[in-house]
């Protein structure tokens, strides 16, 4: 589903990959993993397409993220970020509808069709009772699942995460990633999440992708353990 | 809360209506209510009510309801622009624009030898390229700089630097030109034609249908562009189209009555307040219409006083802005 193919690329004039391949199928849930600055994050604005590779192609399904429009991206690929969303007045239910924008018309209107999605995304994240209360009332673990329920609502079968486990006290995180892994099988999704977690992520992944020297390697998850221990010198 | 949204609009539009009665039945000449609405009807006045009512006062009265609804729809759309609760219709540089387009026209003005008729047509005309001229700046900029902060920051720095110069300018004119200029920055409602009325409401009207065409990229965007852009939002597009209207909406009141403050900024927190709803579908319509009854009662209010309208709007507003601000609750992301 994502697919690096030889891809360099630069923050400013700061070169951060340098021909980095990695190939990331349906169903897998894989772990971005990398110290501070070496550019996890820098990778996902590249395979969101929010940042041109500077040499190389990312592929999506097939297709150049280069060449997709917005809107043809909006159906292939969503995107949890780890900014915090705190606005009055915004209610869970509203903020999940958002995920149908790429599927409703000029105003934004909702069918029945897709009020049925939203609820069923807030159900398989065990929201399903907050879908009425204000997103500014919300703990961050909450607030982190209502913009799960979001993506998923959004329908894609990539979904890419920033650090989701971020803010959370330490057993939402292990729920956090378990929550990933079973959307991961479950959907058939494609799911790749940047984090530092490494106790709470490698369980539940199917592989990790890991950042160093510029290089970018895909490791299976039975090795993870041992590369990343010896990569980081620990 | 739908019931709550209609009967919320159901209030504020006969509150618009019954302020806009009291606004034609205020002024130099009191006229009763009672006379006002025979007037408005075609019922039996005399001639002269008839013509004051008709002919002056309900073009005034529309004019301050454009122009709240104008400001108002554009302070919204900034707010949600910038993700910042302080924006408003002026926050890039068109008031700026507008003065700086105004002062350069009545500076000249003695040197061209302009009647007083052409001098109001040409103050609006100036004032309004001069908005136009500093927005677009900004929209070119706009489709080069990713970040929308910078932008923010372009925009205030370009109306601090115009500012200047028209204070340069100020120093440098005539006591006549002086006064007229300091006379237009404290806006008026009261010296616009039906002929001007025919002009004003076509281009506020597009600006407004502008801002309906946007609502949708607008409520993704209160998520972050991030959000709206993964949404499948095109984020250059949608930022021209908004800059478009704010320069229809408040670039076209600023021309016509000169730069208003606060309103635009005050009636859309009013309006979230009110309907307690962060979806722009409602909150557009709902910001337009508070507006139109915050700048009529500012009207009424300058018209009893005798006071020029941008001071009662500021002093109206500010109280507003103060309580957004001090309860420090974020509104937009």
């Amino acid at each position: 589903m994502i697919e690096l193919d030889n891809i360099s690329l630069a923050y400013g004039s700061r070169t951060i990959i340098e021909g980095g391949s990695a190939h990331l199928l349906r169903g897998e849930l894989c772990a971005l993993i990398g110290r501070n600055g070496t550019g996890k994050s820098t990778l996902l604005r590249a395979i969101i397409g929010h940042l041109r590779t500077t040499a190389g192609t990312i592929r999506l399904d097939g297709r150049d993220v280069a060449t997709l429009s917005d809107e043809r991206k909006a159906r292939l690929i969503s995107f949890v970020s780890t900014e915090r969303i705190r606005i009055d007045n915004l209610l869970c239910e509203d903020v999940v509808a958002t995920g149908r924008a790429p599927y409703t018309n000029w105003i934004g209107q909702m069918q029945d069709a897709d009020r049925e999605i939203v609820g069923e995304a807030l159900r398989e994240v065990g929201m399903e009772a907050f879908a009425h209360r204000s997103i500014a009332t919300l703990s961050d673990g909450e607030c982190q699942r209502i913009m799960i329920a979001r993506a998923l609502a959004q329908q894609t079968p990539i979904i890419l995460l920033d650090e989701p486990t971020a803010f959370l006290d330490i057993p939402t995180r292990f729920e956090m990633c378990r929550l990933l892994h079973r959307l991961a099988h479950e959907q058939q999704k494609c799911i790749l999440f940047s984090t530092h977690d490494i106790d709470a992520a490698l369980p539940a992944c199917d592989s990790t992708l890991l950042i160093e020297k510029q290089g970018i390697r895909k490791v299976a998850i039975e090795q993870a353990k041992e590369v990343i221990a010896s990569l980081f010198g620990i | 809360m739908q019931r709550r949204h209609n009967i919320l609009f159901t209030l504020l539009t006969l509150a618009l209506l019954s302020l806009l009665v009291c606004d034609i039945a205020v002024g130099s000449v009191a006229i009763s209510l009672h006379e006002v609405l025979s007037a408005l009807v075609g019922g039996e006045v005399s001639e002269s009510v008839r013509s004051i009512v008709l002919d002056i006062r309900l073009v005034k009265g529309i004019v301050a309801l454009l122009a709240g609804a104008a400001l108002s729809a554009s302070g919204l759309q900034m707010q949600t622009l910038f993700h910042n609760p302080l924006a408003g219709p002026y926050i890039l540089g068109v008031s700026a624009g507008a003065s700086f387009g105004v002062a350069l026209f009545l500076l000249g003005a003695p040197l061209l030898g302009l009647s007083a008729s052409w001098l109001s047509v040409g103050t609006a005309g100036a004032a309004w390229i001069g908005a136009a001229a500093v927005l677009f700046i900004i929209i070119a900029l706009s489709r080069r700089i990713k970040d929308i902060m910078v932008i923010l920051i372009l925009g205030m720095m370009f109306s601090s630097a115009l500012g200047a110069v028209v204070e340069i300018m100020q120093y440098l004119s005539d006591e006549a030109s002086l006064k007229s200029f300091v006379v237009w920055t404290m806006g008026s409602l009261g010296d616009i034609t039906y002929s001007q009325l025919a002009l004003l409401a076509p281009l506020i009207l597009a600006g407004i249908l502008l801002a309906v065409a946007t609502v949708k990229p607008m409520n993704l965007l209160l998520l972050g562009e991030t959000y709206a852009r993964t949404s499948g939002i095109n984020l250059s597009r949608t930022r021209a189209l908004t800059l478009i209207s704010t320069t229809l909406l408040a670039g076209t009141v600023t021309a016509f009555c000169g730069p208003i403050g606060f309103v635009g900024i005050a009636a859309p927190h009013l309006a979230r307040m009110l309907f307690r709803s962060a979806d722009h579908r409602i909150l557009l319509p709902a910001s337009i219409i508070v507006g139109g009854v915050m700048m009529l009662l500012g009207d009424i209010i300058s018209k009893l006083l005798l006071l020029p309208i941008n001071t009662i709007t500021a002093l109206m507003g500010i109280p507003i802005v103060i309580y957004i601000v001090t309860r420090n609750r974020k509104l937009v992301q």
